[in-house]
């Protein structure tokens, strides 16, 4: 068999002895860089416009509501944990580009990590942070509106009354309901989301994987 | 390292991204798609270089690692005959480059993480290198590389048979 491989060298050196007239890796790198179609990219540029339609989305919001109601104070607790979750994002990027210069196996179980992980992370800051905090906030703003609107201010819930009471009954159970519901229910979604998008991929990273481990 | 002799390295060793490339394509467009992605990650990858592994192991990284996260994206449910055909059309090659299709041919039918060990191969990397490159041990490499030119050589006849 050694002998027969010997000859399957030979034709591989005797056919790469004239090398092609290949083009520049400089100029081809600075032609194609806006076309690149690798994993890591698409994960990256998905996650930007992701990223991009969020930032306009809260900014729109959050403009329109600092200049109708000139509560700028409000406006920066409503972004501030965006601002947190898209600085970590950041970070991690910065890690996702230094993927390419792994060894293969490293490098595939880091992609396929990076797409599990990312997303499971963000389920998780979405479940027991942006949520709860969006939840307190939309809630006592609505209270507090409705108290306005009775010609009363958000002070009137710090008179420990039997209204009182009753409202934050209500409150406490009404918010655990929401919380327990879309802690029971946003898992599933995101999964069933990660496998849309990235379902073939993984597969076919962990085949890879798997190969490469036999 | 200077940047002059990374850019300079990696002009003057392409026949290496030509032949990843080679290997990991099935047509001539999709030759054209692996080459500039994988120039594309060397250009972009150039800062993060840090002398840890020797350059030339780290362009086989790099541009292994850019075909293989290609592969699977555009892997499509054509017989290995439609890609021998398809490619027929597009070259007309002499004898010795006939026979060095036939072997790239062959190469593409293997598996894609198999493929990658035997160009590690042929291009006389020892098992040490190949175990860096690809995350396994050197033991493991000597394995794979049994069966892998067992299929490599059954893969050939096939062809053979069928011609």
């Amino acid at each position: 068999m050694e002998e027969e491989f010997d000859l399957i060298k030979g034709v591989w050196e005797e056919g790469h002895q004239t090398s092609p007239d290949l083009k520049s890796v400089k100029e081809t790198a600075k032609k194609h860089k806006k076309e690149s179609m690798n994993l890591i990219n698409k994960i990256v540029n998905k996650t930007k416009l992701e990223w991009v339609i969020t930032w306009a989305v809260i900014l729109c919001v959050a403009l329109y509501y600092g200049i109708t109601s000139n509560n700028w104070l409000v406006v920066a607790l409503g972004v501030l944990p965006v601002a947190v979750y898209f600085l970590d994002y950041m970070v991690k990027l910065k890690k996702v580009r230094s993927f390419d210069s792994l060894d293969t196996l490293n490098y595939l179980k880091n992609v396929k990590a990076y797409i599990l992980k990312s997303y499971q992370q963000q389920i998780k800051m979405l479940i027991y942070g942006l949520l709860p905090y969006s939840m307190l906030f939309g809630y006592f703003f609505g209270i507090s509106l409705g108290l306005e609107s009775e010609g009363d201010d958000i002070s009137r819930l710090f008179v420990w009354d039997t209204l009182t009471q009753l409202v934050s009954v209500f409150s406490i159970i009404a918010l655990s309901i929401i919380f327990l519901l879309f802690r029971k229910f946003t898992p599933p979604a995101m999964n069933y989301w990660i496998n849309k998008f990235y379902g073939k991929d993984l597969k076919g990273i962990d085949e890879m994987i798997e190969d490469l481990e036999r | 390292m200077s940047a002059e002799f990374y850019e300079e390295y990696i002009e003057s060793n392409k026949s290496i991204i030509y032949k990843i490339c080679r290997a990991y394509s099935h047509s001539q467009e999709e030759f054209e798609d692996y080459f500039q992605e994988v120039c594309l990650q060397l250009w972009r990858s150039k800062e993060s270089y840090q002398q840890q592994s020797k350059l030339s192991t780290w362009v086989y990284r790099v541009s292994l690692n850019t075909c293989l996260s290609m592969i699977k994206k555009e892997q499509k449910k054509v017989s290995t005959v439609e890609i021998n055909e398809k490619i027929d059309q597009v070259h007309q090659f002499s004898e010795k480059e006939e026979r060095l299709e036939e072997l790239y041919r062959a190469i593409r039918m293997l598996k894609e993480v198999d493929r990658a060990i035997i160009l590690l191969y042929l291009e006389e990397h020892s098992y040490q290198d190949i175990a860096s490159i690809m995350g396994i041990s050197s033991t493991n490499v000597g394995a794979k590389i049994n069966r892998i030119k067992k299929q490599l050589k059954e893969n050939m006849q096939w062809k053979k048979s069928l011609t």
